[in-house]
């Protein structure tokens, strides 16, 4: 063993690459010292990464929480237009909560929580149906023309009901994210 | 203008509806309305001048539900004969009556029907 070494020392020699074990010595920990500062660099590179991907998921949860509510809100003022139909019939609010919550499906619909296209096309019904009520609204309102109260709120009953399944399915969603991992 | 779209659009929503592959749902008055993730279609049976001669409109919404675009079905034999009564009356009133039947669950009912009987036939 002490032969291969001196061997390879003299071989060291030789081609100028080291003049004592000192040399060598220095060479080997240079190496292993290296080798420990790749090892440190890929670990705090994993910690890092997995604190961004952390706080990405706190972002997303959040962003969740938002839209469920929202989907909640335009449920509720779905509901409170039906009421409105049978207490009140056409009156000159209605165009403008049509509008409003028609922009908040708009809104809803393009935010980025990912939802099936099946999910997107209910709200886009929705919508649909919110844009021709407002149309024949302000017609009705114009030329005081008879206003089918139990139709509009059959088709308002059926929005609603399948937006409550979009709902459900955020919020399956979101009990997903809570559930500690 | 041509509307060669327009007519591959009924052809397409008629080959699909037959199929049973699109979702129409009832709107208001005679109208049945299809939405896809950013767009709608609705189709209206509004009754013409003549008794017996309805004219079938097609209105395309847009993702906020403003109608962008609407050909009916003397629009497109206009465009293709020059007189209406032609073709596409024919498709569009398949593609209304189809509409209808899907809307309103009206194969599902009778193929439940006629799987009951054909089952008591059976035993």
């Amino acid at each position: 063993m002490r032969e291969h070494l001196i061997q390879f020392l003299g071989w060291l020699k030789e081609h100028e690459l080291a003049g004592t074990w000192a040399d060598v010595s220095g060479f080997l920990i240079a190496i292993i010292g290296f080798w420990a500062t790749l090892v440190n660099v890929r670990k705090s590179k994993k910690a890092a990464v997995a604190a961004q991907e952390a706080a990405q998921a706190t972002r997303d949860s959040i962003r969740l929480f938002d839209i469920i509510v929202d989907f909640s809100t335009a449920i509720a003022v779905l509901e409170e237009i039906k009421r409105a139909h049978r207490e009140t019939g056409v009156s000159e609010t209605l165009p403008e909560r049509y509008s409003a919550i028609r922009k908040q499906l708009i809104i809803l619909k393009g935010s980025s929580v990912s939802l099936s296209d099946d999910h997107l096309a209910v709200i886009q019904n929705a919508i649909a149906n919110l844009s021709t009520m407002e149309d024949h609204i302000e017609r009705a309102l114009a030329t005081k023309a008879p206003f089918p109260v139990a139709k509009y709120n059959s088709l308002i009953s059926r929005d609603i009901d399948k937006l409550v399944d979009v709902f459900t399915y955020l919020k399956a969603n979101q009990e997903g994210y809570d559930e500690p991992s | 203008m041509s509307l060669a779209k327009s007519k591959k659009l009924v052809d397409l929503l008629l080959a699909k509806t037959q199929k049973g592959e699109i979702d129409w749902q009832e709107g208001f008055g005679a109208s049945f309305q299809v939405s896809f993730r950013d767009n709608t279609v609705q189709l209206n049976w509004l009754e013409g001048r003549t008794e017996g001669s309805p004219i079938i409109t097609v209105f395309l919404l847009n993702g906020a539900g403003e109608t962008v675009d609407r050909f009916s079905d003397e629009d497109l034999d206009k465009d293709e004969n020059g007189e209406v009564g032609g073709p596409w009356f024919a498709k569009l009133k398949d593609l209304y009556t189809s509409a209808l039947r899907h809307a309103r669950g009206a194969d599902k009912v009778l193929n439940a029907i006629l799987d009951e009987l054909e089952n008591d036939i059976s035993f």
